[in-house]
């Protein structure tokens, strides 16, 4: 599912040009709008609030200090998932780490709600099976993870992966084929464990 | 088709991945082949796994405190925007402030000085500031690591992160280079674009390439392979290389 706030591309490019002028408040409602995609983005790569609130400011400060390369031909998600992607690159080689076991436990729920299907033991499931597959996603290359984490998990289209990534639509396919070799192998193994130790 | 090729195109298992006669093709294969038919049973019940994973969107405790939060940082930096003539950051432009190695501000600053004289031979002078990053590295004894805490301007540095080397150009150290690259004729622009292969020009500042070029610099870990990466893309555009 994807989390983008609901802003159009053509509102985005309007307050990115009033943004351009030093106007704070349209880049604040920039934020507004996009804080939200962003944060989970990064969150994916990262598996802590902590560090997903840092990069998320660290993005959108480039982005305040580099509005003027913005290309309005290109979609301002676009541009945005580049700069929050590279930035959560940044900060994992920085952290000179590879993510062993994400820090889920402190990220809230997308939302409330009665509904069966988003339980409460439903959404703890989902948060627990989404710990699984960062856990494995984090032991990826970075590129590979980088495309499992835009395709699968932020529902992106190949051409726009390849976008963001600076990639040919050719290498995403190839890295996407390793990545969910990887983490369905991964799963399997998780589950056979999980079996074993609920055997046990 | 084969299995080995059945088993790479099952992975790409959501609709868009493969094109419609490549599906046609696997789902021909998987009928005729048990042990793939086993596997895209496996692969599609980890689907599911995957799917409900991503119902689980992760989302700021306070939103409202995390805006003011980023806000705050953009208020702190700067008066106004980036315009033009300032030094794009985004993305992969590495442009920002970064540490310095006085090594390196004193190697490029005469690199800097004499630059005029050298357009003449434009290919040598490229080569020249690669030598001079070269030899910056050999005096730390290969690629540096610098804090971005004790950043200077005026520096030219090789910085590795996570196994990758790249280059981190500070604009002001190539201030005058770019004044040059401003005054050149389009034919001559573009030429010194494509040789300096790493380095990209624009007529409001100059950036490291993206991510993709990232990835041949990735290539080059040894600095006498920088050098040959430039003689050979030199060669390619018919440029001589003293």
């Amino acid at each position: 599912m994807i989390s983008m706030d609901h802003m159009d591309n053509d509102r985005a490019t309007a307050l990115v040009a009033r943004s351009r002028g030093g106007d704070e408040r349209a880049f604040e409602e920039l934020v507004v709008g996009h804080q939200g995609y962003s944060y989970a983005l990064a969150f994916r790569f990262l598996g802590n609030p902590e560090d997903a609130r840092e990069v998320v400011q660290d993005a959108f400060l480039k982005v305040w200090t580099s509005l003027h390369a913005f290309d309005p031909a290109r979609t301002f998600k676009t541009w945005l998932s580049r700069i929050v992607v590279n930035t959560s690159l940044d900060k994992i080689r920085r952290l000179k780490r590879r993510r062993t076991l994400p820090l889920i436990e402190n990220a809230a729920p997308d939302r409330a709600s009665t509904d069966p299907e988003n339980s409460p033991e439903r959404e703890q499931a989902r948060k627990e099976l989404f710990g699984q597959v960062l856990e494995i996603a984090g032991r990826l290359p970075s590129r590979q993870r980088s495309v499992f984490i835009l395709r699968d998990l932020e529902d992106l289209e190949m051409e726009e992966i390849a976008s963001v990534l600076s990639i040919s639509p050719a290498a995403v396919k190839s890295n996407l084929c390793h990545a969910r070799r990887a983490v369905r192998e991964g799963l399997l193994k998780s589950e056979i464990t999980g079996r074993f130790r609920h055997d046990l | 088709m084969t299995c080995k090729r059945a088993l790479r195109l099952l992975q790409l298992s959501r609709p868009g991945e493969i094109s419609p006669r490549e599906r046609r093709k696997l789902d021909e294969h998987v009928l005729r082949c048990s042990a793939c038919a086993t596997e895209r049973k496996k692969i599609l019940k980890s689907d599911i796994r995957i799917a409900e994973a991503r119902e689980f969107v992760p989302r700021p405790e306070d939103a409202r405190e995390l805006t003011a939060f980023i806000m705050e940082a953009v208020r702190g930096s700067a008066k106004e925007p980036a315009r033009r003539d300032r030094v794009p950051a985004g993305t992969r432009t590495l442009f920002s402030a970064r540490p310095g190695l006085p090594v390196f501000a004193g190697v490029l600053a005469v690199g800097v000085a004499i630059l005029p004289a050298l357009m003449a031979v434009q290919t040598w002078t490229v080569l020249k500031k690669v030598s001079a990053l070269e030899a910056a590295m050999a005096v730390r004894g290969g690629p540096v690591l610098v804090s971005r805490a004790a950043a200077a301007p005026m520096t030219l540095t090789i910085e590795a992160r996570g196994g990758r080397e790249r280059l981190v150009i500070d604009k002001a150290a190539l201030g005058n280079l770019l004044q040059l690259a401003r005054r050149l004729s389009a034919e001559d622009f573009a030429r010194l674009e494509r040789i300096l292969d790493l380095v990209s020009f624009t007529p409001w500042g100059a950036s490291v390439r993206s991510l993709s070029e990232e990835d041949r610099m990735f290539l080059i870990k040894k600095t006498n392979d920088l050098r040959t990466v430039l003689r050979s893309r030199a060669k390619e555009n018919n440029h001589a290389i003293q």
